[in-house]
């Protein structure tokens, strides 16, 4: 049996949840029924409601879907965008470039991706529809225009596309029309990619 | 890849308490499709149904439908079929799979929907029949055979809704859009877990088009059609609550275990890389130590154009003395035993509030809040926390605003948090 620190009830072992409060159990610990106040501090939870409030516990992986402690864009070429699309690469080729796109209006101005060879997905990151995009625009739509999976940009050896995959709102490039689904066409350095509302600037830079 | 699907039973724990009393094991069953979706290799049969009682005229929310359906109009493939249905007080088909196959046709049918003369009420269940019968008209198994239901009232008949929902779940889904604070949430939420579609609560009108977008993605990314997971427990073992753990979380039925020990569960179409589980709170008879089964499970499902396939998966655990052993966690499994707690935990608020009993509803949805911030979810803590604040300042929760707060917080925390990558990895890892 455990016995629940905050209310007392007598739950089966195993269980990780109260059944009387539904207050977390100490887990698996049977014998220390009286731990619990540790882990769970029930009495104070008003003072803690804010959304901005980390968690007090050491912080978890999948904390990085608080839209604040986002990891940064993936370093490695091998990961795999969600969806399972393959990097373009064959690993070890790197190319002799490196491209970043820039926020230029309509978010967070400045703020910079850098791209990696292969898919990079560009749209909003949203743990219930498993989208983990690798340019991460959540913070730079105010309006809440960009898709959750809105464009790919994708980098293979110097050639660079970019691809709406079904959005909304759209993809444009150089203020030409707006992209039909699924028709990927090359982009260079200095153009510009509306995606949405936000507009961003393509830079390639050859490494030095 | 050879296998499509990958199918898993994992175990809270690989180690069960060997003890004198029965011991709780979370056992969770998740099935994912490989390959890429979104190739929209399945083609669509689609009906859409939308609300046009007067209250649809309120915030524009008759705008945001044409928005959406326009949108819809324009990324339909060439295989694919639509047809346009409005209800009120009786329902009318404004546009037929034949005539939408010209997208100018859908468009200017959406546009003149508010010159119906088809009264001012809200008929859902009319609206359902008759989608259902244009979908019929080009029903096949070798499409995907869905219905959108948008509304913003409380409807009719509301069993009418749900017995055309039964009666069809085999061959079409459908999915619910609720918009603004006077429909019934748990009628649609009903229709559209029975039926393995998506229910989807919509606060603001301007997300219509943004919902539209999401279902045509998803139905977009469907790999693998009709998933079905059977089990068979061992002797003893008993299931103590069944959930549906993604992609939305709702309650199972007490499954009825006849004599061969068997259950199953009918999960619907998977989507490209989102998992479709169940998760089974088990309970466990005392044992010896040792490695005993568990349980046997098996995935059954489709994959279009290549029939019908079959993954299998039985499950071991060890009993032990041992409760060091004992306490070590499966870190992906409990991520999902938490979310559903949470789903849980907010369920029984509202029964509490509802029963007048504010400050146990305010203590559970506080132990939910702390849930939500372990997990990092700052969505569902927000939503909570709003929810807790009108539960303070209101008591009942009869204006709109507060309302609100209560929908928004129960479609937040019946949608599964997916584990991003680097997540997914860490805690692969370490099983």
């Amino acid at each position: 049996m455990i016995k629940c620190g905050e209310c007392g009830y007598e739950n089966m072992d195993g269980l990780d949840y109260c059944d009387g409060c539904g207050g977390k159990l100490a887990a698996g610990d049977a014998s220390a029924a009286g731990g619990t106040k540790a882990e769970a501090p029930a009495a104070t939870p008003a003072a803690e409601t804010k959304p901005e409030t980390p968690a007090a516990e050491a912080p978890k992986p999948s904390e990085a879907a608080t839209g604040e402690i986002k990891p940064e864009v993936p370093a490695s070429a091998e990961t795999a965008w969600a969806q399972g699309a393959s990097s373009g690469q064959p690993a070890g080729a790197t190319a002799a470039f490196k491209a970043k796109l820039s926020v230029v209006r309509g978010g967070r101005k400045g703020q910079e991706f850098p791209l990696e060879d292969g898919n990079n997905l560009v749209g909003r990151w949203d743990p219930e529809t498993g989208s983990f995009p690798e340019v991460d625009l959540d913070a730079d739509d105010p309006e809440a225009k960009i898709s959750r999976k809105h464009a790919l940009i994708r980098i293979e050896g110097s050639k660079i596309t970019v691809e709406d995959i079904g959005s909304l709102n759209g993809t444009y490039v150089n203020r030409q029309p707006r992209l039909s689904p699924g028709n990927p066409v090359e982009v260079k350095s200095g153009d510009e990619i509306i995606i949405g509302k936000t507009f961003l600037k393509l830079t390639v830079e050859p490494i030095a | 890849m050879a296998e499509p699907v990958s199918f898993e039973a994992l175990a809270s724990s690989d180690h069960v308490l060997s003890s004198a009393e029965n011991f709780v094991l979370y056992v969770l069953l998740e099935a994912i499709a490989r390959g890429k979706g979104g190739g929209g290799r399945v083609p669509l049969n689609l009906a859409v149904v939308i609300d046009r009682s007067g209250s649809m005229y309120d915030e524009r929310r008759l705008e945001f439908v044409v928005e959406a359906v326009k949108f819809l109009a324009d990324n339909l493939n060439a295989g694919d079929t639509v047809s346009i249905v409005a209800f009120a007080d009786k329902a009318k088909v404004i546009c037929t799979p034949d005539q939408a196959r010209d997208k100018a046709a859908v468009k200017r049918a959406i546009d003149d929907i508010d010159l119906l003369e088809i009264g001012g009420g809200t008929q859902m269940a009319l609206g359902m029949r008759a989608a259902i019968d244009e979908v019929k008209k080009n029903l096949s198994a070798d499409r995907l055979n869905r219905v959108l239901v948008l509304t913003d009232g409380q409807t009719y008949e509301e069993t009418a809704c749900i017995d055309l929902a039964a009666q069809n779940r085999e061959q079409i889904s459908f999915s619910t859009m609720g918009v603004g604070v006077e429909f019934n949430e748990k009628l649609l939420q009903r229709i559209a877990q029975d039926s393995n579609g998506k229910y989807h609560f919509i606060g603001n009108p301007a997300e219509i088009p943004g919902i539209f977008e999401d279902e045509l993605q998803g139905l977009r990314a469907v790999s693998v059609r009709n998933g079905r997971i059977d089990v068979t427990l061992s002797q003893g073992v008993q299931v103590r609550e069944a959930f549906r753990a993604s992609p939305e979380i709702y309650v199972l039925g007490q499954p009825l275990v006849g004599e061969d020990r068997k259950i199953s569960y009918e999960i619907g179409d998977l989507q490209a890389g989102v998992p479709g589980s169940v998760l089974l709170t088990l309970v466990l008879p005392p044992r010896q130590p040792g490695t005993v089964r568990i349980l046997q499970s098996g995935f059954h499902y489709d994959v279009p154009g290549a029939g019908e396939s079959q993954a299998t998966c039985d499950l071991t655990v060890e009993y032990t003395l041992d409760r060091t052993l004992t306490s070590k966690r499966n870190g992906r499994v409990m991520n999902l035993v938490d979310q559903v707690s949470i789903a849980k935990l907010q369920a029984k608020a509202e029964e509490e509030l509802k029963a007048g009993h504010v400050d146990r509803a305010t203590r559970l949805l506080g132990n939910a809040l702390q849930g939500t911030q372990r997990l990092g979810n700052a969505k569902a803590t927000q939503a909570l926390a709003g929810l807790m604040d009108q539960i303070k300042k209101t008591q009942t929760l009869q204006t709109k605003a507060a309302k609100t707060t209560l929908l928004q917080a129960q479609a937040v925390v019946r949608k599964t948090q997916m584990l991003d990558p680097e997540a997914l990895k860490e805690f692969q890892k370490s099983e």
